[in-house]
């Protein structure tokens, strides 16, 4: 056992590969199994992953260097040639614990929360399905293989949202899901080949060993934009599976998916991947300023803007969606000013209230017999207490409007470092372009604090809403659900304190683990300010505060006051903009599917019916009108087909002529 | 060498227009006297006696396309004739493989009884 | 004739005797027997060619020209080959007892489907126009007769008819340009020809031959059905037998491949104005398009599959295209492996539709597999799990075929043309996704009874599963059987 541990580097191939034993079993014979049998394996392939992950963790901390392991050539053609490896550095030694560690605790509350469901072994087949997946997208050295676990998670999160529930919605849900995220995968796959194009490698460690080893090169690469296109293009498949403007419109409808799915995929792992791929590659995009300040754009935007349309939305489930949108465009802001740490950071905190959160809405929602619908709510803070306190907690993270809890130390130093972020090109140098981000950053932050209190209002401390004898029958759902609400609630409190910065009194432990992978001498390091980083702590924290006590009291006892606001005036058409999502959806709609949809019966008719039977018709009157012969012009579709054959030979023809003439 | 190729073009443009001109006079100009004659389809001098839509046996078609199949093999054959005495030995295999393979398909189209009225 | 030549045409002389000896039991055994009796013989006559194929390759050291230069018997025809077999295997597999219930005669269908194979094989090791002319007849004409092989059916009639009459219709473009080719050069071999036209004496004729290359050509875009000339697919694809149909799209585009191939390789040096490159580019652009985003508003799944075959006819273009950019060291395993998990994909794909079809009804619009995940829990992920493939998802042979492609296209600079098949690729999970949201799609309140299916559509949609999820996860795999 001793030796074991010690060499726990050999072993770390299981850490993936426990789920997906765990798959293969369930998957295969689940359906024969007895329940207790599957819950059992579903639960402990993951625990035990956890635990190697958390060895890892320990192994990694004690020696300071990254367990790596090789297994030589998967496949080579053409030049390109991939090995398979894993690696668990400080970067993915975090993430393995975050995945194995929340995913155990999601697999755990399943148990509970998906009783009495007939497919229950598809379930857990599926969700281990998706955590080999996720530790395979983090744990791979190299590209090819992140990809593969990006493919994977995604193919599972669409497996999760559109295969559980049988009716068409739930299923376009799943699609839309899985087509959205293609079009980011497009940008990805492009920009993986232009990798491999210019740096002849898809092994992470190569491809920074390349940018160390040829500076000539690079620097000709970053002057011609080279850098710019492939991270940029990378970045466009992280808007996809981050959910970032302008790809962002699959989370909100993947909330189809069961309450556990929505907190393990669509919160606190897989969503994070495009924050973890700009980790992952994090030397890369810090050589091209454009990208950088293009993610910060796109971040901030999507912050606040996600953060508007969760102050009016009904269903508990999309607030929360809204919300994790918002906050992953926070970390996207970290990303971008080279605070990968802090970026990391807040991914981690986030993981932990926001699973909390939707573990605890998903207990609100099986309580109220699957409403979900928060004004059909009210009152619960008397029938579940305990359901109560932990989003309590979570709402306290999620706001960060509590000095030392989680939420509150990362959202923290993501908006000092976006104050201190100095850059700026094109039409934004000269302009204080921190200040103004942070300033976006601080709206959001309110946004964040109201809708924060706004559901906790709506759903527990508001005169329920409910009919007597449903509000009677709430209760408390199971044991095992509540137990995973309250070591959330642990997790979200303290969770956050291996990062306490140095202003508050801490070493940040975390940030220095971290260095090691993310150059302790780019920007984000540990430079003192004066008195700045407090004032804008004050700041934030008091303003929180205040939007916070606002929100409680606006809709803590009835909501007439925003009722009445939304019901006239600019305070309807404001209302009708956020709650129908600026119209993006519909926009998108005719945008794009109708548009495609159009254009390909236009296109068929055009070349199909138009042209061909056009010129069928059009030779056959010119011949009529010529010769006069009056014969009948056949329309049949061999005679069109043939034509077409005919008129394709003779634009070859045309253009060989032209070609050869020309010269 | 681009000029060289002009006159053809002249050349096709005036045989083209010329062959159109010819038709379309002959369909403005042409007198046109419709008689009970001139639109009864033309059978060798004999008078139609009967409907040229009448159906035949399929098995002519089948015959007849036999009979193109096995007509052919002698165009292969002839050419073969003449020369084999300066081929190698080779030239009889492969001729007699030939004939072997069409020997097959013989037998395969007596057994289904192609040539079987009714 | 001596053991080397033997044991070239060893291939061909099986088929063709395999392909006799079935006509002849058709002809003299009586009914019952006689199609147990056909299709054994026929399975043990292309495993027969599949193993002697095989040793060919794995003995293949030095192209072997036979019969003074009009065969060909080098790796890329003997990959080539194998292909076409496995593909012509399957199908086999998947006939038993089906065949009966298309046609009455069993031993013409798999007589005609040797026949087919055999002019297939011939095609890709075939190296002069007139070799290769006879060998596309042959294939051509089993394959015409196979379309209409249900005599019953309206449909298969009005399919083989067109296949029959704009088949021909292209010929007669074909034929025009070799005798185009010829009249410049005065030479029937491949290798001859090239030679001819890059020689300085022939320069004045030189636009002549190349006139007549592109006429070959378009003969050959009309086989692989590629964009401008793609219009029979949808129709006879729909109107064939599920069967013939999975025999088209894959045997019979894969020989058309291989030849289009070898003429491209031999000749497009010899364009020195480029044409060839840039025709061939505008009509692999048009191909991907065209195909993808007409496969986007079909309803009926024959045709869904017969526009996505369209596309994937690009992105194999693309891969020729990209191994053409270096003709000093042309890279053609992408274009082998993808042929090959092609091949698999659409066979398995055909073998669900086939094996789901109810009482001889065959499986044409999204209603007939509504639910079908559900009433053969085995067929419906199969089923699921190759139209994943076509879409290219990962962990599928179909995703590693693309990567190929595409990494191949990056890799020779041909931005554009990859941008523009990852995009369309895009597009192509929409419709592949639909059929599988259909496949798993429950009706309220009904209840889908189960039922239970031959074992031969069992087994060869598990065979192309294994092969499929295999090659997706071990790609090296795929590359040592072809190479």
């Amino acid at each position: 056992m001793i030796h074991f541990i010690d060499n726990i580097e050999n072993y770390i191939y299981l850490i993936p590969l426990l789920p997906l034993i765990g798959f293969v079993i369930n998957g295969l014979i689940g359906k024969n199994l007895p329940r207790g049998i599957v819950y059992f394996i579903g639960c402990i392939s993951i625990f035990a992953s956890f635990v190697l992950s958390a060895l890892a963790l320990w192994k990694v901390i004690d020696t300071g260097n990254a367990l790596e392991i090789a297994y030589g050539s998967w496949f080579h053609s053409g030049g390109l040639n991939v090995s398979i490896g894993l690696k668990v550095d400080q970067l993915s030694a975090v993430m393995i614990n975050i995945v194995s560690g929340v995913g155990f605790l999601i697999h755990f509350y399943s148990i509970g929360y998906m009783k009495g469901d007939e497919g229950i072994y598809k379930f857990f087949a599926y969700l281990n399905l998706f955590c080999f997946a996720m530790l395979v997208l983090v744990m791979g050295d190299n590209l090819l293989l992140l990809f593969l676990g990006w493919e994977g998670v995604g193919l599972c999160s669409y497996l999760l949202i559109g295969f559980w529930y049988k009716n068409k919605d739930y299923a376009d849900a799943g699609k839309k899901a899985f087509i959205v995220n293609r079009i980011g995968d497009f940008g990805f796959l492009i920009g993986i080949f232009l990798i491999f194009q210019y740096f002849g490698t898809l092994n992470i460690a190569g491809i920074q060993e390349f940018l160390v080893k040829h500076p000539g090169e690079v620097k000709l690469l970053i002057e011609g934009g080279v850098i710019t296109i492939i991270t940029l293009l990378l970045f466009v498949g992280a808007t996809g599976k981050s959910a970032q403007i302008p790809l962002y419109v699959w989370l909100p409808d993947a909330m189809a998916g069961p309450t556990p799915v929505s907190a393990l995929i669509h919160a606190a792992t897989m969503v994070t991947a495009g924050v973890y791929m700009i980790g992952r590659l994090h030397f890369l995009f810090s050589l091209s300023e454009v990208t950088m300040l293009i993610i910060l754009i796109v971040g901030a935007v999507t912050a606040l803007y996600s953060g508007t349309i969760a102050i009016t939305q009904k269903d508990i489930k999309k607030v929360l969606a809204y919300s994790t949108i918002s906050q992953l465009g926070y970390m996207f802001m970290a990303m971008s000013v080279g605070a990968f740490s802090v970026g990391i950071f807040h991914l981690m905190t986030h993981a932990f209230f926001k699973a909390l959160l939707f573990l605890s809405a998903g207990s609100v929602i099986i309580a109220c017999h699957h409403e979900q619908d928060m004004t059909k709510m009210g009152g619960l803070s008397k029938r579940l207490p305990v359901t109560h306190i932990a989003m309590f907690i979570g709402m306290l993270a999620l706001s960060g409007t509590v000095p030392y809890i989680s939420g509150f130390l990362s959202k923290d130093l993501i908006l000092e470092k976006v104050f201190l972020f100095e850059g700026g090109l094109g039409v934004l140098s000269g302009l204080p372009v921190g200040k103004i981000f942070w300033g976006v950053g601080l709206i959001t932050a309110l946004f964040t604090a109201f809708y924060s209190f706004r559901l906790m209002g709506m759903t527990f401390w508001a005169k329920t809403r409910m009919k007597d004898e449903d509000y009677h029958h709430v209760k408390e759902p199971s044991k095992a659900m509540s137990t995973v609400l309250i070591l959330l609630a642990v997790l979200s409190i303290v969770g956050g304190w291996v990062g306490i910065p140095e202003i508050l009194g801490g070493n940040n432990p975390f940030h220095s683990f971290l260095s090691k992978v993310f150059d302790p001498t780019s920007a984000h390091g540990e430079v003192h300010h004066g008195n700045t980083p407090y004032i804008l702590m004050g700041v934030s924290t008091s303003l929180g505060i205040i939007l916070a006590i606002i929100a409680a009291f606006m809709y803590g006892k009835n909501w007439s006051f925003p009722e009445r606001f939304t019901q006239k005036g600019i305070g309807k058409l404001l209302h009708r903009l956020s709650y129908n999502k600026y119209y993006i959806d519909e926009l998108y709609e005719v945008l794009f599917v109708k548009t495609i949809m159009k254009g390909s019966r236009l296109l068929w008719k055009w070349v199909d019916a138009f042209i061909i039977d056009g010129l069928v018709n059009g030779t056959g009157r010119l011949a009529q009108l010529i010769a006069k012969l009056g014969q009948n012009v056949q329309t049949g579709n061999v005679n069109t087909y043939a034509l077409s054959i005919v008129l394709g030979v003779m634009a070859l023809l045309t253009w060989f002529m032209i070609a050869t003439y020309n010269n | 060498m681009k000029e060289n190729y002009f006159p053809i073009l002249i050349y096709s443009i005036v045989v083209i227009g010329l062959a159109l001109s010819f038709l379309m006079m002959a369909q403005y100009f042409g007198p046109r006297r419709k008689s009970k004659q001139k639109l009864e389809p033309y059978e060798c001098g004999v008078e139609p006696f009967d409907s040229h839509r009448r159906k035949f046996h399929v098995k002519f078609y089948l015959i007849a396309t036999f009979f193109i199949l096995f007509d052919i093999e002698t165009v292969f054959l002839i050419p073969w004739a003449v020369t084999f005495k300066e081929m190698s030995m080779i030239a009889v295999f492969e001729m007699f493989f030939f004939l072997f393979i069409l020997g097959i398909g013989l037998i395969y189209i007596l057994k289904k009884r192609v040539f079987d009225w009714d | 004739m001596n053991i080397t030549t033997l044991n070239g045409i060893l291939p061909i002389l099986i088929l063709t005797g395999v392909g006799l000896l079935v006509l002849l039991v058709e002809a003299f055994i009586e009914r019952d027997r006689e199609r147990r009796f056909a299709f054994i013989l026929s399975l043990a006559g292309i495993i027969a060619t599949l193993v002697s194929l095989f040793s060919q390759l794995v003995h293949h050291d030095a192209d072997l020209l036979l019969f003074g230069g009009a065969l060909i018997v080098d790796h890329t025809g003997l990959a080539f080959s194998i292909i076409i077999c496995l593909g012509a295997l399957l199908v086999l597999i998947l006939s038993h007892r089906h065949v009966t219930r298309i046609h009455r005669n069993a031993g013409e269908f798999y007589s005609l489907i040797l026949f087919a194979t055999l002019g297939m094989h011939a095609l890709t090791i075939s190296n002069d126009m007139m070799t290769f002319f006879v060998s596309l007849e042959v294939m051509s004409v089993a394959v015409y007769i196979l379309a209409g092989v249900n005599r019953k059916s309206l449909k298969s009639n009005e399919s083989a008819l067109k296949y029959l009459i704009l088949g021909a219709f292209s010929t007669a473009f074909l034929l025009l340009g070799i005798a185009f080719v010829y009249g410049a050069t005065g030479q029937m071999g491949f290798m001859e020809i090239k030679e001819a036209l890059l020689s300085e004496a022939n320069a004045p004729f030189q636009s002549v031959g190349i006139l007549g290359l592109i006429l070959i050509m378009v003969g050959f875009i009309f086989k692989i059905g590629a964009f401008p000339f793609q219009q029979w697919v949808p129709d006879v694809y729909e109107g064939a037998p599920s069967i013939v149909t999975a025999f088209m799209a894959t045997c019979v585009k894969t020989a058309a491949f291989a030849i289009l191939l070898r003429g491209l390789f031999t000749f497009f040096q010899a364009d020195e104005s480029g044409f060839l490159m840039s025709a061939l580019t505008v009509i692999t652009v048009l191909t991907m398009i065209f195909g993808n985003f007409m496969a986007l508003i079909q309803s009926n799944i024959k045709r869904l599959i017969a526009y996505s075959g369209i596309a994937h006819t690009g992105y194999i273009l693309l891969a020729i295209l990209a191994a053409l950019s270096d003709p000093a060291k042309p890279d053609i395993t992408p274009i082998l492996f993808y042929l090959l998990v092609y091949t698999l994909m659409t066979v398995g794909a055909f073998a669900v539709l086939i094996g789901a079809s109810r009482g001889g009804e065959e499986v044409e619009t999204f209603e007939d597999i509504r639910g079908l995940g559900y009433k053969h829990k085995l067929l419906g992920l199969f089923m699921a799990f190759f139209f994943f493939s076509l879409a290219g998802i990962p962990s599928t042979a179909g995703f590693m075929g693309k990567f190929f492609i595409f990494k191949a296209a990056i890799s020779k600079e041909l931005y554009a043309l990859a941008v523009i098949g990852i995009l369309t690729a895009v597009v192509s999970v929409y419709y592949y996704l639909k059929i599988v949201v259909y496949l798993y799609l429950k009706e309220e309140n009904r209840r889908y009874e189960k039922y239970s299916i031959q074992w031969n559509y069992l087994l060869a949609s598990f065979l192309t599963f294994l092969l499929v999820l295999f090659l997706g996860i071990f790609p090296q795999f795929g590359f040592k059987l072809l190479k």
